[in-house]
């Protein structure tokens, strides 16, 4: 990877992991305040405080994406049409399995596939054309 | 659509990393470009072609 494209992946992942941290700590507290003994509006901002920091990743995400170049929106595009028809394929599948005895799964692991099937394609957009 | 784009880049010396940054877009579409597994927008074929200073079917063609 080149220096300027390996500067902004450094520069992306530095907001990201810092928004995406800031995410998963005020979820971690709005899981404790649902049952903690606090009433009142500190409840309610303690459950609602993970919205501000989701927001932010949504926006951040929304503006990566048009920082791309045309090839590299295609790309994201198809990747995430991929990635969307082969997890709702593989949870069919898993369905018609699990009514033939199979462990029933957390419907996490959609997500866990979704993410999987779309980085892996990310990933082999940025190693090519070496 | 076939391009003489490597060949024009070569002329000048640069690499992709060096076209990419004058077009403003990245290698990787530089590199798809080259190797035709990507057709340029107009806009960016535009650029293409006033960076090499030729018309735009000089430089893609069927």
């Amino acid at each position: 990877m080149e220096l300027e494209s390996r500067q902004m992946l450094v520069g992306w992942l530095r907001y990201f992991g810092l928004t995406l941290a800031l995410y998963l700590a005020a979820l971690a507290l709005s899981i404790w305040a649902i049952d903690a003994r606090i009433a009142g509006a500190e409840r309610t901002l303690l459950i609602l405080a993970p919205i501000l920091p989701g927001m932010a990743l949504i926006w951040l995400t929304i503006r990566s994406y048009r920082r791309c170049d045309e090839f590299i929106r295609l790309r994201i595009l198809q990747s995430a049409s991929v990635a969307a028809v082969v997890t709702a394929v593989a949870a069919l599948i898993y369905f018609f399995l699990e009514l033939l005895g199979l462990p029933r799964l957390s419907a996490a692991w959609t997500s866990n596939l979704l993410w999987m099937v779309f980085v892996v394609q990310m990933v082999k957009l940025l190693a090519t054309g070496k | 659509m076939k391009n003489i784009v490597p060949e024009l880049r070569a002329e000048r010396g640069w690499t992709q990393a060096e076209l990419a940054k004058k077009l403003h877009v990245s290698r990787q579409t530089v590199n798809a470009i080259e190797t035709g597994r990507y057709d340029a927008s107009l806009p960016l074929a535009f650029a293409i072609a006033e960076l090499f200073q030729k018309r735009i079917e000089e430089i893609f063609c069927r």
